[in-house]
């Protein structure tokens, strides 16, 4: 029996605490960036510090003294200072989010580089898991360009106008300290619990949608039982519990907007009070009351934009982590040149590439297994008592293992699997058709050439899958779309749109895996008969593994396995006469 | 090292690919989508059911903003009182007024935070529940030419960005917008200078939100449109990793998902050159407030000798002002999006209507009877119907098993499910124990038959709960015996937690096998009077088809049974056999008479049996 497990080739696991980071990958590959933009983001948000300041200097000096020309002189001033402020602050956010999205773009195209290529470790989880690494944690992730020129010249500006509170006065000063303590605090203090509900409100909005998704995935099984009232029933509980959370974490949303709301309020009494005492003993001014009330209702205010950020970032960085997990559960990392956008971008597959790839491949020499051959021009079929057998032969030829497989004269290993593919073409029995038109799916691996001429070649294709009733079903013919999965056909008409692509593309060996088990008796007659006619070349090798008596009948040789031996072999009608294989192909 | 184009025209972007040029095409959603009135409307009719929180909703909110809003005022009598040299008392009590309107304000703050998400989440809860409930009655025709990717966006996608959207953005908004009204209004009544700042700043605003409204909202459109293909077809590179692997077409996928992920990104990057655009924009009218509040103000304290307490309320205000105002414009393209979404919930809510029960009249009993029953989708270009089922009339008696058996495209699925009840032909009657569907009543219908067909789902959470999806109220042992009586029972004991186990796309993977055995434990609980098998064994290799087979039989046992039969084994077995070819029957018969009478199924059991 062959064991595919027992040979099967696994790169060693690299550790992932100790695969690169991609929070450092980011920031590496925008250093440059991130070195000019820093401080100039620091200069623009001291521009917002200063409106105030400024604004109150005028007032003093200008407005109140009656100098009209150094309050225009102060506005022109302060108008001045803003538009250069906001003209920095408008090509920071252009870089940052430049750096942003391209970062997004690149994880994400990366993964997916990462994920497909035949050379990374299979994947190992959930395709919708897959999905949300590669959009939702690729672009928090990715955040952190979003972020770090804005935090850390907020936090700087706000210990500056701590520091401008503290020279006008230092009780004024304490009191800032004293209300930043107290945010802090109160956000300390709520952040936990308020993140709780948050969370809870999250996982339940979560699982009703992802009960709705699953209701309308099983709709047709639904409708077909006829209990889509029940199916109401079951979304609407979750619904129900989902809008519970909701209103808990309103609740909870509201007392922290109002907590902060009291924390900014009582700090404003505080700072007016101090202020207006200092001025009325005359060692403040009008405009630098005005001006202290502006700074201190700034600080407020970005301490609440900033006491967001502990949450965003552990949020970010477990999205880093869990970008960086897939990519080492792929035997990948971040930074392998081979993922680089510009590689991923350009490169065409060998074959598969419509227009991309060479043109018709001569005889390859046959497929050659130890337990059994399939020459050149030969249609040979197998069948298996037991489908672990028939499971076995076909992982045999995909190459993932080294089994002493070889096509034409040539070995078939892990190392060359990929090369041999051109001569090689391995159907899988479980069809997946990609959104395209009908065109473009029996095109997918058409040799150069035949794809450009006229439909012959198509319509040739169609017939030996015994599949031309589409032409006729389609609205569009050759021109249909065919959505994604073939959602929008019936099983029989999916396998039969793979067979034809099987067929179209030409390959010197093709191997087929049961292509006939979704399509009724008639169909499966017409395939046996076109099928085999469209195979029957003196260059090419073609391998049924099935248990269908039509295309058995129509093989040259049949080949009889148990418990991953040869049994017998002969031609149909002979083997008919063996009471095991009669038991086997018996309907 | 941006090293992306980021004005590379997206024409160019497509290149080659015309999978995503298609894929991005707006007429692709297929499912209505309500204007901008009419989604007004829906949502007012609703604000009006929940009439008695809309208005105390609106009164706190209100009363917040006003609170908030005279602060500057009282900091203006503040300044007035040093300004005059006044008593240190004044100063204490101002201060004391200062902090009970905060209170005040943080109070009414956090109630009318807790009312507005309240609401909304009452309301959404309420809506995303309508757009299940017409998802669940979608015609399954409809899906078979849309695809069910669009239905599935409504359902999932923009539920939860509405959701999001009344989380936090939706309260936010609402508090600064009455907070920037009510400001403005405070500030007019300040002094009829600062009205005149008012009237002449305010517009400039309105203007800067339209432009960039206008200009960013089909820029979001499209992107999501963008974000949905590239999911979709990373998602299916993934499913089908086997066939892109053989048929080595990794590149071609992962270039795919490239391109629409690169213009998703260009598209949300214009957005942002747009952001960048808007706030230098409204660097003006804030510039033109500053100085305007300089200027008249020197004026106000100079020549109209106004005290300066107005002149520093006037201040406070306007910087007050700048970051809601600025809050406001920024979030609009977030209510873009979320109103987009709400938009599509409400197509769905409005455009698709509820299955009704077409009557009340209750079926006799399992018997089928067809009068000249034909069926046709659609028209030809000259307006002729593209028939798919001729003219037929049957009589099914009840407990009868009927096989169809035909090649691909011979209308035995049609005919399934018209005998089903699922699809209603476009001539003829069809009555189900007596009594014409037209007539009957539409749960009766719905219990009375059932249909499984090769597509098979395994729900999501316990293998309890999607059993119980069939029969709500049956117990362990009556699960159990159906498990049993489908053979599954085996494999389900043998599953980590039993009954407890959870299945579906979180839990147990299940075979295709499996699955389908489970489908039929459902109808087996489900005990309809009428079963239609439609390819229900088909995919299968020949052991598990065999299993299948068995079970199939099994729970088809005592009912009126229409087997699609792929395998003509399963044919043989039927108390009839109708043969079909081009939309209508030509044999009909027992499996001996018609392989005695040595027609069409007589060749086809020939060579099938080999």
């Amino acid at each position: 029996m062959l064991d595919s497990r027992s040979v099967a080739v696994t790169a060693p696991a690299v550790p992932r605490a100790s695969a690169p980071g991609v929070m450092a990958s980011i920031v590496r590959a925008h250093r440059r960036m991130l070195a000019v933009v820093l401080p100039l983001a620091t200069l623009s948000e001291g521009v917002e510090l200063l409106t105030p300041i400024v604004l109150g200097l005028v007032i003093d000096h200008g407005v109140l003294t009656g100098d009209l020309r150094l309050t225009v002189l102060g506005a022109l001033g302060l108008i001045l200072l803003r538009v250069l402020g906001v003209l920095v602050w408008a090509w920071i956010f252009v870089q940052t989010q430049k750096a942003c999205m391209y970062e997004r773009h690149r994880l994400r195209v990366g993964l997916t580089g990462a994920v497909l290529d035949p050379r990374s470790h299979p994947v190992r989880r959930p395709a919708g898991e897959v999905l949300s690494i590669a959009t939702s944690d690729a672009d928090k992730a990715s955040d952190l360009m979003d972020m770090l020129p804005w935090v850390v010249p907020s936090l700087l500006t706000v210990l500056a106008a701590a520091g401008y509170l503290a020279a006008m006065d230092i009780w004024l000063g304490l009191a800032m300290l004293l209300g930043i303590a107290v945010m802090v605090v109160v956000i300390r203090v709520i952040t936990p619990t308020l993140s709780a509900r948050y969370d809870d409100q999250q996982s339940q909005a979560a699982e009703a949608a992802a009960t709705a998704t699953d209701l309308v995935h099983g709709l047709r099984v639904l409708q077909g039982l006829g209990v889509q009232s029940r199916a109401r029933a079951t979304y609407r509980r979750r619904s129900r519990s989902a809008r519970r959370a909701a209103l808990v974490n309103s609740r909870y949303s509201g007392i922290s907007s109002g907590l902060t709301t009291l924390v900014t309020g009582a700090m404003l009494a505080v700072v007016v009070v101090l202020a207006a005492l200092r001025t009325l003993d005359g060692s403040l001014s009008l405009g630098v009351l005005i001006a202290v009330v502006g700074v201190a209702r700034y600080v407020m205010g970005m301490l609440q934009g900033l006491s967001g950020v502990p949450v965003w970032w552990a949020g970010m960085s477990t999205s880093a982590r869990r970008v960086r997990d897939l990519y080492t559960d792929l035997g990948r990392t971040v930074d392998d040149p081979e993922l680089g956008l510009d590689v991923l971008t350009t490169q065409r597959d060998e074959r598969g590439d419509l227009g991309g790839g060479p043109g018709r491949r001569g005889a390859a020499g046959g497929l050659h297994l130890p337990q059994l051959s399939v020459a050149d021009g030969e249609i040979v079929a197998l069948a298996c008592v037991d489908a672990r057998d028939a499971d076995a032969i076909v992982d045999a030829v995909n190459g993932r293992t080294a089994t002493g497989t070889h096509i034409g004269e040539q070995p078939l290993t892990p190392g060359n699997r990929l090369g041999l593919r051109s001569d090689l073409l391995v159907e899988p029995h479980v069809v997946d058709l990609f959104d395209g038109t009908l065109r473009e799916q029996l095109a997918t691996r058409a040799p150069r050439g035949t794809a450009i001429e006229d439909d012959t070649w198509a319509a040739d294709a169609l017939r030996a899958a015994g599949a031309e009733d589409l032409l006729r079903i389609l609205p569009e013919g050759y021109d249909s779309r065919i959505l994604d999965r073939g959602a929008n056909l019936s099983g029989g008409q999916r396998q039969r749109i793979a067979l034809a692509r099987a067929v179209a593309a030409d390959a010197p060996v093709l191997v087929l895996h049961d292509p006939t088990t979704a399509v009724d008796a008639v169909t499966e007659q017409n395939i046996a008969e076109a099928l085999i006619a469209a195979r029957r070349r003196t260059d090419r090798a073609t391998l049924l593994v099935t248990r269908a008596p039509a295309l058995l009948q129509e093989a040259d040789r049949v080949v009889f396995m148990r418990d991953g031996a040869v049994v017998t072999e002969g031609i149909h009608q002979d083997l008919m006469g063996h009471a095991e294989y009669r038991e086997v192909v018996r309907r | 090292m941006s090293g992306l184009d980021w004005k590379r025209p997206l024409e160019e972007v497509l290149g080659g690919d015309e999978t995503a040029r298609r894929q991005l095409a707006e007429h692709a959603q297929l499912l209505p989508i309500a204007d901008a009135r009419t989604s007004l409307r829906f949502m007012a009719a609703r604000l009006r059911e929940h009439w008695v929180s809309t208005l105390l909703t609106l009164m706190i909110t209100i009363g917040g903003a006003v609170a908030a809003a005279i602060l500057p005022r009282l900091i203006g009598s503040a300044v007035d009182v040093v300004a005059g040299g006044g008593p240190t008392d004044r100063i204490w009590a101002l201060g004391g007024q200062i902090l009970a309107v905060g209170v005040i304000q943080a109070v009414l703050m956090a109630l009318g935070w807790w009312l507005i998400s309240a609401l909304g989440q009452r309301i959404l809860a309420g809506m995303r529940e309508d757009v299940i409930d017409r998802a669940l009655d979608l015609p399954a025709q409809t899906m078979e030419i849309t695809g069910i990717g669009d239905a599935l966006s409504r359902v999932a996608d923009d539920v939860d960005v509405a959701a999001r959207a009344v989380n936090n953005l939706v309260p936010n908004l609402i508090q600064l917008g009455f907070l920037v009204l009510i400001t403005l209004v405070g500030m007019a009544m300040l002094s009829p200078w600062l009205l005149l700042m008012v009237v002449i700043i305010v517009p400039m605003y309105v203007l800067a939100a339209v432009w960039y409204l206008r200009r960013t909202g089909p820029l979001y459109r499209r992107e999501r449109i963008a974000m949905g293909a590239r999911a979709q077809g990373l998602l299916s590179a993934i499913h089908g990793i086997p066939t892109v692997h053989a048929y080595g077409i990794e590149r071609r996928e992962t270039r795919h998902v490239a391109v629409l992920s690169e213009t998703a990104s260009l598209l949300n990057m214009r957005v942002m050159f747009l952001v960048s655009r808007l706030v230098i924009g409204l660097n003006a009218p804030e510039n033109l407030a500053l100085a305007m509040v300089l200027l008249f103000g020197f004026m106000m304290v100079q020549v109209g000798g106004a005290p300066v307490g107005l002149v520093t309320a006037a201040a406070v205000y306007l910087v007050t002002l700048f970051w809601p105002m600025m809050a406001v414009i920024f979030n609009l393209d977030e209510v873009q999006s979320a109103l987009a979404s709400l938009a599509r919930m409400v197509g769905v809510i409005i455009s698709i209507d509820l299955a009704a029960s077409p009557g009340t009249e209750r079926l006799a009993d399992a018997s089928i009877r067809l009068e000249q029953v034909s069926h046709a989708y659609g028209e030809d270009a000259d307006g002729a119907e593209r028939t798919v089922l001729r003219p037929i009339d049957l009589d099914i008696a009840p407990g009868e098993v009927v096989s169809l058996v035909g090649a691909s495209g011979a209308g035995k699925s049609t005919l399934a499910a018209i005998l089903a009840g699922t699809l209603v032909p476009r001539h003829g009657r069809v009555l189900h124990g007596g009594t014409d569907l037209t007539h009957a009543d539409l749960e009766a219908v719905r219990s009375h038959a059932a249909i499984v067909s090769q597509d098979v789902h395994v729900f999501r959470g316990t293998l309890r709960e999607d059993l119980r999806l069939a029969a709500p109220r049956a117990d362990d042992e009556e699960l159990r015996g159906a498990l049993r009586r489908v053979d599954a029972l085996a494999w389900v004991d043998r599953l980590p937690h039993g009954l407890d186990t959870e299945v579906g796309e979180k839990g147990e993977r299940l075979t295709a096998e499996q699955s389908q055995q489970l489908a039929l434990a459902r109808v087996a609980l489900r005990d309809p009077g009428v079963l239609i098998l439609d390819e229900a064994t088909a995919d299968e290799g020949s052991s598990g088809a065999r299993v299948l087979e068995r079970a199939a039989l099994e729970v088809a046992r005592g009912r009126t049974a229409i087997i699609v039969a792929h395998r003509l084994s399963q044919a043989r077995i039927a108390d009839r056999i109708l043969v079909m070819a081009d939309g209508a029957v030509v044999e009909q018969g027992t499996h001996d008479e018609l392989v005695a009478h040595g027609g069409d199924y007589a060749r086809l059991w020939e060579a099938w049996s080999g």
